[in-house]
This record gives C-alpha cells, sequence and structure tokens, in this order.
C-alpha cells in the first residue's frame, strides 16, 4: 500500500503522542511518586459489625517515629473522625488513612489535594500522604450516599508538630 | 465537488469510468499524489499537535502533581 509522505508523518506523530502522554503518567507515579489509592491486605470486613474492627475506635494511632495511622468511618452523613471535631495531624509526618464505611457507598475528598478515595462498605480504602505545610483543609463526601449527602463533609487540622497533641492519640489495640 | 456531469451520469460502471476518464477543462496542471504538498495542512496539524503536547504537559504536571499533597502510596 503506498502511503502519501505526510501522512506517514501524521501517523508517527499519533503514535509519538500516545507514547509521551504514556510516558508521562508512568514518571509521574515512578519519579514523583504519584500513587493511587488501594485496598487494605487484609481483605474485606463485616460492615455490619465494625465493632470487631480497628475502626470499633475511629482515631489517631502513632505507629513510627513520625507515621500516624488515621482510621476514619465515613457513614451517613459524617466522618468519624472529622465532622464536628476536626482531625489533627502534624505537618510533615507520613499519615496512613484506612476509611470504611458501615452502611453505604461513600467517597473522600480532600478539597484542593490530589487526596480521593471511593469508600465501600465492607472494604478499607488506604492511602498513604504526608501534609507538608500546617493549615486546615476541608474534606467533603463525593459520591451521593442519601438525602443529606450535601452536607457530609469534616475538617483536617494540620499543626505544627510541635504543637501537635499526643494525648489525643489512640493506643494500639 | 460534483460536476453537473457527473451527478447527471448513469451508475453503472463503465458509463461512470467514461466520464471519469473524460478530459476535463478546468483542470491547469495534473500532478502525482507525491507531488500533492498540503504544507498549510501539514502546519495547522503540526501547531495543533504542539498545543496539545503543552497543554497536556500543563495539566500533569501543573494542575494534577502541584495540587498536592497527593497520595504517596
Amino acid at each position: 500500500m503506498h502511503i502519501h509522505r505526510f501522512e506517514k508523518i501524521w501517523i508517527g506523530l499519533s503514535l509519538f503522542l500516545i507514547a509521551v502522554c504514556t510516558g508521562i503518567v508512568i514518571y509521574g507515579f515512578v519519579a514523583l511518586d504519584l500513587k493511587v489509592p488501594g485496598i487494605a491486605d487484609s481483605g474485606t470486613i463485616d460492615p455490619m459489625n465494625l465493632a470487631e474492627t480497628e475502626f470499633a475506635q475511629p482515631g489517631v494511632r502513632k505507629v513510627g517515629e513520625n507515621e500516624y495511622e488515621v482510621y476514619m468511618v465515613a457513614r451517613q452523613f459524617l466522618f468519624l473522625p472529622g465532622t464536628g471535631r476536626p482531625l489533627t495531624l502534624p505537618a510533615g509526618a507520613e499519615v496512613t488513612f484506612h476509611v470504611t464505611s458501615p452502611d453505604v457507598l461513600h467517597g473522600i475528598h480532600v478539597s484542593g489535594t490530589n487526596l480521593n478515595t471511593m469508600v465501600i462498605p465492607g472494604q478499607v480504602a488506604t492511602f498513604k500522604t504526608v501534609f507538608p505545610e500546617a493549615r486546615t483543609y476541608g474534606m467533603i463526601c463525593h459520591e451521593y450516599c442519601g438525602p443529606a449527602h450535601h452536607t457530609m463533609e469534616g475538617l483536617i487540622e494540620i499543626v505544627p508538630p510541635s504543637e501537635f497533641d499526643e494525648t489525643t492519640l489512640l493506643t494500639s489495640r | 465537488m460534483a460536476t453537473p456531469q457527473e451527478s447527471n451520469a448513469p451508475t453503472d460502471a463503465p458509463a461512470a469510468e467514461a466520464v471519469m476518464s473524460e478530459e476535463r477543462s478546468d483542470i491547469v496542471r495534473e500532478i502525482s499524489l507525491e507531488e500533492f504538498t498540503p504544507s498549510g495542512t501539514l502546519a495547522v496539524t503540526g501547531a495543533y499537535f504542539l498545543l496539545l503536547l503543552v497543554l497536556y504537559a500543563l495539566m500533569y504536571f501543573v494542575e494534577f502533581a502541584g495540587n498536592g499533597p497527593s497520595i504517596i502510596n
């Protein structure tokens, strides 16, 4: 088949564009450390019986020198912790979120950031991040979860490490 | 664009062929496929291609990667 040389250029550029877009995403994943949320390796949990799990006592636990774990329950129509009283964390620490739901599908999006995951009953959505500066972030539910979905919101308060009150931490189970 | 001759031509193949090969008075110069060089089209396509690359990079590196904190694991 005879192909005109201009058409060869266009075909080549199209393939190059696909390669560049794919390459940028791989570069972001590997070099910039931009990952996607996952689910816990421990498998599923019984959403009707969170009292038997780490989610019986939602809150922040210290797991290392500068590492914290947040166990958060998203339920109709609040984040626990987060709604009512802000979730407080120190700036610069590695924080791993574990989020689950006892009722229906929810979502969590920390406004103005790339922190975003679905929260599925029975599964534990897990992601790790670092909040570099002391400031307050809002978080919202972004999966329709019922008539008061639009009121489901919370706050994350990032404080300087020196001001972080460790007495609010939960003890490990 | 179809000339009146073409649009009035019967649809059976031999007759259509006859119309196509008939010398047209409005043809100034006949060139082969390789001699046809739509440089303007290439320039427009090239500019659009560059725009796509630049905007994709902007969207990814500024609007996405610059929108931290991000999920790191």
